[in-house]
């Protein structure tokens, strides 16, 4: 379980001891800074690079190594692969005499460098966008999380929507994801010890072995919630009663600070895509400042 | 004086088309500050009775009083607030994140007050001798500490009869001795709380103040311990035991050696013996 992408690690860093509620902010303002149009290519490569930057200054100071991301990449190559086939192989619009070709084929079909291009550019933002879930999910416990969606949900009790009960439920299972991993390692120890096999043969008979380990953990899932459920009885629990909160969130200097921090790199960011977007010639920085001409 | 808990005429059956009745007619009581142990083969029905004590069943037909309140829905809360309840697997009852919290738990249903909440975490943790694992998740505990966790979460309640069903069946020895004593502790903090141990242990039984056997929704027995476990083959007969202790003082009498009725540990006899 311990290198487990995204676990919580408990360090006492800067970035651990942030509000939630911050953390959750920053999270959200800085993917959507990662979305904003940016003018042409090496300007969004440039302004992304920025971003990863601050992102990869972030991490270390919440003691994750930015090299962990690329152990669960892995599992994105086919993603990037198929993306790679999809923005190469179609065209690129309809006007075509704005692109610049890489290969031209003697039938006259062309692959256009915007091609790869693209797909860099989405692949660069999802790497960025995986980065920022990590630092929230290392950094912040399960709970914690759960108490900022809580203060995030609060409009809605104004329309009297039961957001209580929605916190409760992700509190739960949050709550029973080890107790059930536990109990699934215990039902394939002793499948395993009746003679199944969950490592080898094809895959209709891996699916059919799977199913010797989710018949009795749904099975016994069922059996804990009807308990937990006589158990909350019990202590009194009433889902549209009114209650109080044991832990509550407390915004200390250094959130402000945080929160002060994010809105001044939101600003920065969002300055840079009105910049790209309104000015002519901004939209290309290598040519406005360098004379490069990039595309 | 009024009775802590009074039972007429109870019947309850989870399929009522099967016909298969799990409590048939039971009637008993307990006094204030009592302590009564439940014992029964396994299907005897005394699960089921701990729930319908404490409303988490609803009886077909018959009536309960709980210190004079009636157990019906109209009463919830005033029984919430009388009764509690400590469930087998310790795993199933742990409600909160953290040890704190899991205590705090049924103090938040209560809408109290943090500041008095904060106080009754830390006083009822430190009386089950968990105040040094506040901030500790349950999958860092062992059986026997989520188990006191959660009888803290009972009694930080301040609840005046505490059922506990079979609360010590899922731990291993050390935790069940553990249980066994804070359950000594809490009776002697507080006299006045009524006690309901549902419960395979034999031996435990035998250190209650009145012990009743059921056996197929039936009460069998009831008495005090020394005279529910006086007749050995009516009780192994019903596949239950006898206490160990009576055991061997059965066969010191039958050998000729008188015990007093008052033994009723290991330590007292073995002292009782050696200082023969």
């Amino acid at each position: 379980m311990s290198n487990v992408f995204g676990k919580y690690t408990p360090y006492n860093t800067i970035i651990h001891r942030l509000d939630p509620r911050i953390k959750f902010f920053a999270l959200i303002a800085l993917m959507v800074m990662c979305f904003l149009p940016y003018g042409n290519y090496a300007n969004r490569f440039i302004i992304l690079g920025i971003l990863a930057l601050i992102i990869v200054v972030i991490m270390i100071a919440g003691k994750i190594s930015p090299l962990s991301i690329f152990s669960s990449l892995k599992s994105l190559w086919v993603m990037m692969i198929f993306l790679l086939i999809i923005f190469v192989f179609v065209q690129q619009g309809v006007d075509t005499s704005s692109l610049h070709p890489m290969i031209v084929f003697s039938n006259g079909y062309t692959i256009y460098w915007e091609g790869l291009f693209q797909t860099l550019h989405v692949f660069f933002r999802l790497i960025l966008m995986l980065c920022l879930t990590l630092i929230l999910t290392s950094t912040t416990t399960p709970m914690d999380i759960t108490y900022a969606l809580d203060w995030y949900l609060y409009p809605l009790k104004l329309v009297k929507f039961p957001t209580q009960i929605i916190t409760m439920i992700i509190s739960l299972a949050l709550r029973f994801i080890p107790t059930l991993l536990d109990e699934s390692q215990k039902i394939m120890k002793a499948q395993k010890s009746r003679g199944v096999d969950y490592n080898r043969g094809f895959l209709a008979t891996k699916i059919k072995s799977i199913t010797t380990l989710i018949v009795p953990l749904l099975v016994s899932c069922f059996s804990r919630s009807v308990e937990l459920s006589l158990a909350m009885d019990a202590r009194g629990y009433d889902p549209y009663g009114k209650r109080t909160s044991y832990k509550i969130l407390k915004f200390h200097t250094r959130d402000t600070v945080s929160l002060i921090i994010t809105l001044l790199i939101m600003a920065l960011f969002i300055t840079l895509c009105a910049l790209c977007v309104y000015y002519p010639g901004f939209d290309n920085f290598l040519k406005l400042f360098f004379g490069v001409d990039a595309f | 004086m009024s009775k802590a808990l009074e039972v007429r005429n109870l019947n309850f059956s989870y399929d009522s088309q099967e016909g298969v009745q799990t409590i048939k007619n039971i009637s008993f009581s307990v006094e204030k500050g009592e302590y009564v142990a439940l014992i029964g083969h396994n299907g005897s029905g005394k699960s089921t009775l701990a729930k319908l004590l404490a409303y988490l069943l609803e009886p077909q037909s018959g009536e309960i009083f709980v210190n004079d309140i009636k157990v019906c829905e109209k009463n919830i809360r005033t029984l919430r607030e009388t009764i509690g309840v400590v469930f087998q697997n310790p795993d199933n009852q742990f409600i909160g994140s953290t040890v704190e919290g899991d205590i705090a738990f049924g103090l938040e249903n209560r809408a109290i007050k943090r500041d008095k909440m904060i106080e009754l975490v830390k006083k009822y943790s430190k009386l089950v001798g968990m105040d040094k694992f506040l901030n500790k998740s349950p999958e860092e505990l062992s059986g026997g500490q989520k188990q006191r966790v959660a009888i803290a979460g009972i009694l930080a309640l301040g609840l005046k009869i505490i059922i506990f069903d079979e609360a010590t069946s899922m731990l291993d020895p050390e935790g069940v001795e553990d249980i066994k004593h804070l359950v000594h502790e809490m009776k002697k903090e507080n006299p006045a709380l009524t006690f309901i141990s549902i419960t395979h242990d034999i031996e435990e039984a035998y250190l209650s103040d009145r012990v009743i056997i059921l056996n197929g929704g039936e009460i069998m027995l009831e008495g005090k311990p020394e005279d529910v476990f006086a007749d050995e083959n009516k009780i192994t007969s019903i596949g239950l035991d006898i206490p160990f202790v009576l055991k061997i003082k059965n066969r010191l009498s039958e050998s000729g050696m008188a015990i007093p009725k008052e033994i009723k540990t290991i330590e007292e006899l073995s002292d009782f013996i050696c200082g023969k």
